[in-house]
């Protein structure tokens, strides 16, 4: 601290220092600071007296009662000067030139749309982030190792200028990515290498689009970006991630969980097309949303827990196992939720369409992009029974949708708990439904809050609330049907405070007439269970027929799909097999109870269906 | 309904299926990216032919129902398209298979790739998109350009503390 000891007299109204950066590259440097004082005029003050100088570490720099600065080594210094009231500081970094090798590396993205990637490259390049470096001497041996930091800089000390590389590995081994690197499909670590000319001691090391290794390093910052956000969001150590990527590796894009076989011959892994040359030219080493999406399920597997049985699968398809849904409509959630939080933290820019799009690229144009904000302009079906694609827990969009409303409405905190603690703790399988029970019964929960929640699941026809035809539990407040009528509603069961709904319906028979009662247009997962019952509640007796049934028909719930589109097994929720359906016939005349339920009692860990849902109830006299 | 296998552990180790059932489980232990919904198939009737009509053939294939699917062909330099249109609105119906035949002629001069789209969306947005592509290039032309192929960034294999790098030298 340095202060004169005189105080003027002029009254002053600004005080500055000039430069406010600077870089000093010699040590033992002097120089001088310019100090601009003005007074009410505007007018210049020439200022000796009454100021204070100081500097934050003495060790790197000192300065004097005249703002004379000298410097003595490297470092980051602050020097500020105080007049009164007024202050002012300027930031001094000081290199060891010829001392140290330093330098930052970035490579080059890709920005793309909607429609696919723009011809302009990323304004500007992307830091490569927490990766492994090592300086080499000329015979390629390591002298030193360090990591990037944030803004993607490196510094080794004290070295002597000499014919160096700086080898740069796709790999992380701090966090927030501990043990994330990007291989090639022999498990071999990708490494870009840059030689120095004798002398040259700062290196900008500038990975281009064109030279193949951006991807690589795009892979690894999408990843090391989604690891941050998981570890804020779910409070989860993440770490230990490979991803595999090589040019001409036209499998496709999948994470596979530790499985080995023809598909994941390195084990867990996320595995990255790349295929060129390949008849659709897809490759996704830049497809930031696909990236996105693949990491959903690696969070989910590792920190959670996944019954997917996975496959293949498509967002215009919904009549997928409740279980796949679930795990590809998380994935794509899980992209929407890493950009919200990216864009409101923009340590490192966004190169996608927007927030809330998914855009799968053929390597120049988009062959998949929508907006799940937009997700309605999708519905464009123009036949009946194809419609509703994007709807039901049964579709991976429908899933996308909810999880994405609740975290606008709510935070991400609300869906962490259910994944945290009710699906860590149920035997259920991992699915909507299942989502919806943990909601339910969340430390978060707020009765309050279930009229926007019902509206959240309603507005994707997932309907997991009270119908108008309730309270029907009983014979005695049953449900009153006509034999063969038509167009019969939506029932629901769904969870009420006493544990899972039943309905309860009667109809009027007439003696000697055969009637058949069944279930139809099963959805969001309901596996109905049917019942005929006497007046008192207890299991009817018709004269031995079948009063109970399970399953219209036998299950279907996965097979080969050899369509241009898969290619390979796909698990469906097979409602027409889940659906229940009792023939008998009648010795007298009267009023007959039906029950509906979901098969409470074998429900265990599968994924295919869940305890709630709608369906329609129809009783037809068939002779 | 109680289900047994939907777990990849439980069918890896699942001893009673036949080794057929087991491979055919095995591909669902990866989770995969969403599949496209329009897919195309692009090949020449009879083969390619120069400077002779020579017929061309695409097979589209939608998850999805549209009456306004969009239809583009791109032909290089050299390429005459002599019976069809190469930009157009079409009907395409879930699960059908839309054929469309077209009729070119292609000179031994002719240098690039056919390209064919096709793609579902609203006005301001695509959706669904299927693309394909064709050589053209003559086998004399194809034996010239060669030449011009381009290589591969240079790589070599080499070991860090045991750990095995593929390691690219920069310029």
């Amino acid at each position: 601290m340095n202060d004169a000891a005189e105080t003027p007299t002029v009254s002053i109204q600004t005080l500055s220092l000039s430069p406010n950066k600077l870089t000093i590259t010699e040590l033992n440097t002097e120089f001088s600071l310019t100090l601009i004082a003005t007074d009410a005029n505007e007018n210049a003050v020439n200022l000796s007296n009454g100021l204070l100088w100081e500097t934050s570490d003495e060790s790197l720099a000192t300065v004097d009662v005249m703002g004379n600065v000298t410097v003595l080594a490297a470092g980051r210094v602050t020097l500020s000067v105080s007049y009164q009231e007024l202050t002012d500081s300027v930031e001094i970094e000081i290199i060891e030139s010829g001392n140290f090798v330093q330098g930052k590396v970035v490579y080059q993205d890709r920005k793309y749309d909607a429609n696919g990637f723009t011809s302009v490259f990323f304004p500007t390049y992307n830091n490569v982030r927490y990766v492994t470096v090592d300086l080499l001497d000329e015979n390629k041996n390591i002298l030193e190792s360090t990591i990037t930091n944030a803004m993607g800089r490196f510094q080794f000390g004290h070295v002597i200028p000499e014919n160096y590389s700086i080898r740069v590995l796709a790999q992380v081994d701090i966090e927030p990515a501990p043990g994330f690197s990007v291989k090639d499909m022999d498990g071999e670590i990708y490494a870009v290498t840059k030689d120095s000319v004798v002398g040259e001691t700062i290196y900008d090391i500038k990975i281009l689009h064109g030279s193949s290794m951006a991807g690589v390093f795009n892979i690894l910052d999408v990843f090391v970006s989604a690891a941050q956000y998981s570890r804020e969001a779910f409070q989860v150590d993440v770490e230990d991630l490979s991803a595999f990527w090589e040019e001409n590796m036209g499998l496709g894009t999948y994470f596979c969980s530790g499985y080995e076989d023809g598909f994941c011959e390195q084990g867990q892994g996320i595995y990255i097309l790349s295929n060129p040359g390949g008849a659709d030219s897809d490759t996704d080493e830049f497809d930031d949303d696909v990236l996105l999406h693949e990491f959903g399920h690696f969070i989910m597997e590792n920190h959670f827990i996944d019954d997917s049985p996975a496959g293949c699968h498509t967002i215009s398809t919904n009549d997928s196992d409740l279980s796949l849904a679930w795990s590809e409509g998380w994935g794509t959630f899980f992209g929407f939720a890493v950009k919200s939080w990216m864009d409101a933290k923009p340590e490192q820019p966004l190169s996608s369409a927007g927030i809330s799009t998914y855009v799968d690229t053929d390597g120049s144009n988009a062959f998949l992009s929508y907006d799940i904000e937009q997700i309605d302009e999708l519905d464009i079906a123009e036949v009946v029974e194809f419609a509703d694609s994007y709807y039901y827990a049964s579709g991976e969009a429908a899933v996308s949708k909810i999880l994405w409303s609740i975290l606008k409405n709510y935070g991400i905190e609300k869906i962490t708990d259910v994944l945290a603690n009710h699906f860590m703790d149920t035997t259920q399988p991992t699915n909507l439904p299942n989502f919806w029970q943990g909601l339910l019964t969340s430390n978060l929960y707020d009765e309050a809050q279930l009229p926007e929640l019902t509206a959240i699941f309603a507005e994707r026809k997932v309907f997991y609330q009270e119908d108008q035809f309730e309270s029907d539990d009983t014979v005695n407040t049953a449900n009153l049907i006509q034999v063969g009528a038509e167009n019969a509603p939506d029932y629901y069961l769904y969870k009420d405070d006493l544990g899972n709904d039943i309905d309860v319906f009667a109809f009027d028979a007439e003696a000697g007439m055969t009637y058949r009662v069944e279930t139809s247009e099963l959805r969001n997962g309901i596996d109905t269970y049917i019942r005929m019952l006497d007046e008192d509640g207890s299991l009817a007796d018709l004269n031995g027929q079948e009063v109970e049934n399970d399953d219209a028909a036998p299950g279907d719930f996965f097979r080969f799909d050899g369509s241009q589109f898969c290619r390979a097994s796909r698990f469906f929720n097979d409602k027409s097999s889940l659906a229940s359906k009792l023939e008998f016939t009648t010795n007298i005349s009267g009023r007959y109870y039906v029950e509906v339920s979901h098969l409470s009692t074998n429900f265990d860990k599968f994924g295919a269906v869940g305890p709630y849902g709608s369906y329609r109830l129809t009783v037809e006299q068939v002779q | 309904m109680k289900f047994i296998f939907n777990q990849c552990i439980n069918m890896k180790i699942m001893p009673r299926f036949s080794i057929f059932i087991v491979l055919l489980f095995m591909a669902f232990c990866v989770s995969a990216k969403p599949l496209p919904s329009l897919s195309m198939k692009m090949n020449w009737n009879d083969g390619i032919a120069y400077e002779q009509p020579v017929k061309m053939h695409v097979e589209l294939m939608s998850q999805i129902s549209s009456e306004k699917m969009k239809f583009n062909l791109s032909l290089p330099d050299g390429v005459t398209l002599l019976d069809g249109e190469t930009s157009f609105q079409v009907n395409i119906e879930k699960g059908q298979p839309l054929l469309l035949d077209f009729t070119l002629l292609i000179k031994k001069t002719a240098l690039g790739q056919i390209e064919a789209s096709a793609s579902i969306g609203s006005a301001s947005q695509v959706f669904f998109r299927a693309a394909s592509k064709l050589n053209v290039e003559s086998l004399v032309r194809s034996q010239k350009s060669s030449s011009r192929a381009i290589t591969a960034p240079a790589f070599r294999h080499t070991d860090r503390n045991g750990i095995k790098l593929r390691e690219y030298q920069l310029p």
